[in-house]
C-alpha cells in the first residue's frame, strides 16, 4: 500500500516543551506516513494539543525538530498551512459571520478551494447558508468547521479531538470525512482523540501519550497483537492485587484476576506461577483496555 | 451484503471481515461470480479505514476465496477449487475446536458429543425439507 | 472575495460595520450641519479665541431668563467641544479597530487576537503590513477629511493632537503593545492606559519632548514591536511570566478574607455585584486618574518647569470630570459585561439583584470620585489654579453643588441603563450612544426655543413649576404602579422596597436642601422649579421596573 521510502508528512524528533514549571512534552518523536491515518491517544493534559500546536506552528519548538511536508511550520507558515486542514476542539469560528460568508471568506486564502465540492458538503451537512454561526448548535458548529477544513482537499487533515461533545450522527460525519480523505490517494489524516472505539476503526498507526511522553507507537494491528489479556486463577483468594512481574495492570477479586500484559507473555506466565496461580485464558484486549492498563501502570 | 464489525472485540477488524465473507460464501449467501463491494464503498459503509478493507481482501485473495479481475473489481472464486474447499474445511475445524474445548469444560466426553451431533442433525433435517 | 487582502478587509468592515457607519455619519454631520448650527447660534468660527471669550461672545443677545442663558452656555460649550471630541473618538475607535482584537467576556484572556487568523496560509509580514498599512491609511484619510472639510474652532489648544503623525504613532504603539504584551494581559492594559494618558496629557510635556524627531522614532518603535509581537503571538512565545510568582503563591495560600458567612442572600449578592464589576471599575478609575496625575506632578516638579496655563488646566479638569460618568455608563450598559446567568440560577429575587447592583454602584461611585478629586487636586498644583478659578467666578457653594451633581450623575448612569440591559433586548442596550445624541438634540431644541422671540412662552412654560410638578406626579404614579406590580409578583421584597424609598427620600431631601442653600439669596425664583427638577432626576420608577424587565430575560 505505501512504500517505506516515501517522505513522512509529519516528522517530529526529540521535541520538548515546558510551560512555567510543567514539562508538557518530553522528548517526543513520531512520524506520520502519507496516505495513512495516524491516531494520537492520551489522557487529558497528556500533551496532545501541545503537540498539534507545534505541527501548526502555533508553538515554536524549544528543543527538537518539527517538519511538516519537509517544511518548518514556524519558518514557512504559508507552505505548511496551505496544505493543512485543521479542525480544533473548541472551533474558533467567528460568531458574527454567516455560514455563506464564512465559506466565501475562507475561499480567498486557498487556491485549491473547490466551490462545487464545498456546496455539496454544505448540503450534505444540512447547514443553512444564511444562519449566523453563533446560532448554530454544537454539532452544526463542528460540521461548519469540518466543512471549511475539507473544501480545499488538504493533503493533511489535522483534527484535535474532533468528536468531543458531539452526538453519534455528527461523529459519523467526521469519521466519514476521515475515511474519504485517506481513500483519496496520498492524503493523510492526523487526529487526536480519546474515543478509542473510533481510533480502532480508522487508525492505521497509533501513538499513545502519557505525561508528555510517547509510551507506545506503531501500526495499530501490531499494537493490538502485542498486548494480551490474561485470566489468572489463584489457588488462594487474594485480598489485594498480587504482584506479578511483566504485566501492566491487574483487576479483579478473590481467585480470578484479569491482567493486561505487553508482549512479555512468557515472563507473565512464569511470574503468575511464582505467585501461586495459573493462566486459564488468553485473549486479545480492546484498545480501551490497553489504554486504561497503561494509564494505571504510568500512574503508579 | 450486510457485514458488521465491532471494535473492542479482540479480533482485528480485517479478520472479522474476512471471516464474515468466508462464512457468507460457505453458507451460500455469496455465490461464485458475485462481486464483493469495492474497498471504498465497504469502508464508507462500515466506517472503517480503507486500508483495513484492503488488507481483508488481500487475506481472502491469498486464501483463494476471492480473486481480482483486472480493473473491474473483486469477485468470489469458484467453489469447486481445492483452495476454497480447504478454506471451508478450515473454518469448520475451528468451530469444532471450540466445541471440543467447551465440551471438555462441561465434562462431556467425545463419544457422547458424537452421539449428540447425530441426534441434532436428524432432528434438524426434516424441518429443512418442509 | 478573491484574495486574502480582500477577505481580511471584508472581515474588518463586517466586524465594525456599525462603528464605521457611525463615524462616517458623524463626519458628514459635522461637515455640513455643524457650520449652519454655529451660524444660527451667532458664533463666528473663523474668529474664535480661547474658551472664555468664545462663551462670552456667544452670550451677547437679548434679555433671557437665567435658565435659558445657562442652557445657552451649555449649548455653546457643546458646539465648541463636540467636533474635537467627535474627531478624537473616531480616531481612537479606528486605532482600536486596527489592533484587530476580539472580546470574549468569559475567557481567561478576554481581549485577544483571533487565533484563527494564524491558521490561514498567510505570512506574518503580510498580516502585519496589512494591519499597520491599512491603519495608517485609514487614520490619515479620516484626519485629512476632518481637517479639510470640517471647520473646527481653535478653542482648545492641544498641540500634540493637531498633527496626524501623533495619531499614527499612537496606532503603531497601540498595535505594538497589544500584540507584544498579549501574554501579560494586566500589564498590557496598564501600559496601554499609560500610553493613552501620556497622549492625552501631552500638552503638559516639556517642550523638548515634542520635537519633530520624537514622534517618528516612537512610530518606528511601535511598528517594530508590532511586527515582532505578531510573530511571537503566532508561535506561542512570550506566553507570560515563566518564573514562579511569589505573590501569586502567597495570595493563593492566604486565608479567605471577608465574611466567612453572609448574613443574608442580599448581602451575598451585594458582595457578588461589588466583586463582579464595581470594585474592578473603582480600582481602574482610581489608578487611571491618580497615577498619571502624580507622575506628571512629580515630573514637572523634578524638572522644575513652570505652571501650566489655565486653558490646559481647564482641559484636564474636563477630562477628569468626564471619566467616571463615561466609564460607568459604558461598563454598566454593555450586556456582555452584565450577564447575570449565574445569579439567576440562585434562589434570589430579581429585586435583590437590582438593589445589590445599585448599592455596589453607589459605593464604587463614591470611591471613584474621591480618587478623581485627589487627582484634580494634584493637577491643580501644577498650574495657577487660583487664576483659572478667578476666570470662572463660582462661589464655594456652587463648586460643591457641581461636584455633588457630577457624583450623582455618575451613579445615575447605572439605574438609567438597568432596564435596557436587564431586558436582554440587545439592540437597544447596544446603542447607548443614542441617549447622548438625544441629550444633545434636546439641548439644541431648548436653545432654539429660547432664541425665538415668538417662542418666549416656551421659556416660561418649560421652566415654571406647574409642568414640573405634573411630571413629578406622573413619575410618582409610574413608580407606584411598578413597585406594586413587582411586589405583587414577589420579585421584590417589601423591606427592600422600603429601603430604596428611604434612600430616594434622602437623596431628594439633600438635593433640595442644596438647591435652597445655593439659590436662596441669589435667585429665589429658581428654588421651586429646581427642587422639583431634583426630585425628578433621582430614579424611582426605573428601579421599580427593573425587576420586571429582569424577569423577562430570566424567564424568557
Amino acid at each position: 500500500m505505501n512504500t517505506p521510502i516515501a517522505a513522512p508528512v509529519v516528522e517530529i524528533t526529540a521535541l520538548s516543551r515546558a510551560f512555567a514549571s510543567k514539562l508538557a512534552l518530553n522528548q517526543v518523536s513520531l512520524r506520520a506516513q502519507p496516505g495513512r491515518v495516524f491516531g494520537l491517544v492520551g489522557a487529558n493534559g497528556a500533551g496532545k494539543t501541545t503537540l498539534i500546536k507545534h505541527i501548526l506552528g502555533r508553538l515554536k519548538a524549544e528543543k527538537g525538530l518539527v517538519r511538516v511536508f519537509g517544511f518548518d511550520p514556524v519558518e514557512d507558515p504559508v507552505a505548511v498551512l496551505s496544505r493543512v486542514g485543521y479542525l480544533s476542539e473548541n472551533r474558533d469560528l467567528p460568531a458574527w459571520m454567516r455560514v455563506d460568508e464564512l465559506l466565501r471568506y475562507t475561499e480567498a486564502f486557498y487556491p485549491h478551494w473547490d466551490t462545487a465540492y464545498a456546496e455539496d458538503l454544505r448540503r450534505q451537512f444540512g447547514l443553512n447558508p444564511r444562519a449566523k454561526i453563533k446560532t448554530l448548535s454544537r454539532g452544526e458548529n463542528a460540521k461548519a468547521g469540518l466543512l471549511i477544513a475539507l473544501a480545499y482537499r488538504p493533503e493533511l487533515l489535522l483534527l484535535d479531538e474532533p468528536s468531543s461533545g458531539l452526538d453519534p450522527v455528527v461523529r459519523r460525519d467526521i469519521l466519514e470525512a476521515i475515511i474519504r480523505t485517506v481513500a483519496d490517494e496520498g492524503r493523510t489524516v492526523f487526529f487526536s482523540s480519546h474515543l478509542l472505539e473510533e481510533v480502532e476503526r480508522v487508525a492505521d498507526d497509533l501513538a499513545m501519550m502519557f505525561n508528555g511522553q510517547i509510551v507506545l507507537a506503531g501500526p495499530l494491528d501490531e499494537v493490538k497483537e502485542s498486548h494480551h489479556r490474561l485470566i489468572l486463577r489463584f489457588d488462594v483468594p487474594q485480598p489485594v492485587a498480587p504482584k506479578v512481574a511483566g504485566i501492566l495492570s491487574l483487576s479483579g477479586s478473590g481467585r480470578e484476576w484479569t491482567a493486561i500484559c505487553n508482549g512479555k507473555y512468557e515472563e507473565a506466565v512464569a511470574a503468575t506461577a511464582r505467585a501461586g496461580g495459573r493462566v486459564v485464558a488468553e485473549e486479545s484486549p480492546s484498545l480501551d483496555e490497553i489504554f486504561v492498563a497503561w494509564a494505571t501502570a504510568k500512574s503508579l | 451484503m450486510q457485514l458488521h464489525v465491532s471494535t473492542g472485540d479482540g479480533v482485528p477488524i480485517y479478520l472479522q471481515i474476512a471471516h464474515q465473507i468466508k462464512y457468507l460464501v460457505a453458507s451460500g449467501r455469496l455465490v461464485p461470480g458475485d462481486e464483493v463491494p469495492p474497498i471504498r464503498v465497504l469502508a464508507h459503509q462500515l466506517l472503517i479505514n480503507p486500508n483495513t478493507v484492503a488488507r481483508a481482501y488481500l487475506e481472502l485473495e491469498r486464501e483463494g476465496v476471492v480473486h481480482k479481475r483486472h480493473g473491474s473489481g473483486t469477485y468470489i472464486s469458484d467453489a469447486g477449487s481445492p483452495l476454497a474447499r480447504k478454506e471451508r474445511l478450515k473454518l469448520i475445524s475451528e468451530r469444532i475446536d471450540a466445541l471440543l474445548a467447551e465440551a471438555s469444560h462441561l465434562e462431556v466426553d467425545p463419544q457422547e458429543l458424537l452421539r449428540l451431533i447425530k441426534e441434532r442433525s436428524q432432528s434438524i433435517q426434516p424441518k429443512e425439507i418442509k | 472575495m478573491q484574495t486574502p487582502t480582500a477577505a481580511l478587509a471584508w472581515e474588518l468592515w463586517r466586524r465594525n460595520r456599525l462603528r464605521l457607519i457611525g463615524m462616517f455619519s458623524m463626519f458628514l454631520g459635522f461637515a455640513f450641519i455643524y457650520p449652519k448650527l454655529c451660524a444660527m447660534a451667532g458664533v463666528d468660527l473663523a474668529n474664535s479665541g480661547d474658551l472664555v471669550s468664545f462663551g462670552a461672545s456667544a452670550t451677547q443677545g437679548g434679555p433671557r431668563s437665567q435658565f435659558v442663558a445657562t442652557i445657552h452656555v451649555l449649548y455653546i460649550i457643546f458646539l465648541a467641544g463636540s467636533p474635537v471630541v467627535a474627531l478624537f473618538l473616531s480616531l481612537l475607535c479606528l486605532t482600536w479597530m486596527f489592533t484587530f482584537v476580539e472580546f470574549h467576556p468569559n475567557d481567561k484572556n478576554p481581549v485577544r487576537f483571533p487565533d484563527r487568523l494564524f491558521m490561514l496560509p498567510i505570512s506574518n509580514f503580510f498580516l502585519f503590513s496589512l494591519l499597520l498599512g491599512g491603519g495608517v491609511a485609514a487614520l490619515a484619510l479620516l484626519f485629512a477629511g476632518w481637517h479639510f472639510f470640517v471647520p473646527m474652532p481653535r478653542v482648545l489648544q492641544f498641540g500634540a493632537y493637531e498633527k496626524c503623525i501623533s495619531w499614527l504613532t499612537l496606532l503603531a504603539l497601540a498595535q505594538g503593545i497589544t500584540w507584544a504584551l498579549a501574554g501579560w494581559p494586566n500589564t498590557r492594559l496598564c501600559v496601554l492606559m499609560l500610553v493613552l494618558f501620556a497622549f492625552l496629557f501631552s500638552p503638559a510635556w516639556p517642550r523638548f519632548l515634542v520635537s519633530p524627531i520624537v514622534m517618528p522614532t516612537l512610530f518606528l518603535l511601535g511598528a517594530v514591536l508590532a511586527r515582532v509581537g505578531l510573530e511571537k503571538m503566532r508561535h506561542g512565545q512570550w506566553q507570560g511570566w515563566t518564573w514562579p510568582r511569589p505573590m501569586q503563591a502567597l495570595l493563593a495560600r492566604a486565608p479567605l478574607r471577608g465574611p466567612k458567612h453572609f448574613a443574608s442572600p442580599a448581602q451575598a449578592q451585594l458582595w457578588f455585584e461589588w466583586r463582579r464589576l464595581a470594585r474592578p471599575l473603582t480600582i481602574a478609575l482610581a489608578t487611571f486618574a491618580l497615577v498619571p496625575a502624580f507622575l506628571l506632578f512629580l515630573a514637572r516638579r523634578a524638572l522644575g518647569l513652570g505652571p501650566l496655563d489655565s486653558n490646559t488646566l481647564a482641559g484636564f479638569a474636563i477630562i477628569l470630570a468626564i471619566m467616571p460618568p463615561a466609564i460607568h455608563f459604558f461598563f454598566f450598559s454593555v450586556p456582555a459585561l452584565n450577564d447575570r446567568s449565574f445569579p439567576m440560577l440562585r434562589p434570589l429575587t430579581n429585586g435583590q439583584m437590582v438593589l445589590a447592583t445599585l448599592k455596589a454602584a453607589a459605593v464604587g461611585t463614591a470611591l471613584s470620585w474621591v480618587a478623581v478629586l485627589l487627582a484634580a487636586f494634584a493637577l491643580s498644583r501644577l498650574g495657577d489654579y487660583k487664576a483659572a478659578g478667578r476666570d470662572v467666578a463660582l462661589s464655594l457653594g456652587q463648586w460643591v453643588g457641581i461636584v455633588w451633581c457630577l457624583i450623582f450623575l455618575t451613579w445615575r448612569m447605572v439605574p438609567a441603563e438597568l432596564c435596557f440591559v436587564l431586558s436582554g433586548r440587545r439592540w437597544v442596550a447596544n446603542m447607548p450612544w443614542l441617549k447622548v445624541i438625544g441629550f444633545w438634540v434636546g439641548i439644541f431644541l431648548l436653545t432654539l426655543g429660547g432664541e425665538n422671540e415668538g417662542l418666549r412662552w416656551f421659556d416660561s412654560m418649560i421652566f415654571s413649576s406647574l409642568p414640573l410638578a405634573l411630571l413629578l406626579v406622573s413619575k410618582l404614579i409610574l413608580a407606584w404602579v411598578s413597585f406594586r406590580t413587582s411586589l405583587q409578583r414577589h420579585l421584590l421584597a417589601p423591606s427592600a422596597a422600603l429601603n430604596y424609598l428611604a434612600v430616594w427620600s434622602t437623596l431628594v431631601a439633600s438635593s433640595v436642601m442644596l438647591v435652597v442653600f445655593l439659590f436662596h439669596h441669589s435667585a429665589p425664583q429658581l428654588v421651586r422649579p429646581l427642587s422639583l427638577a431634583a426630585a425628578l432626576l433621582v430614579p424611582l420608577a426605573r428601579v421599580g421596573f427593573a425587576p420586571l424587565t429582569l424577569a423577562q430575560s430570566r424567564h424568557a
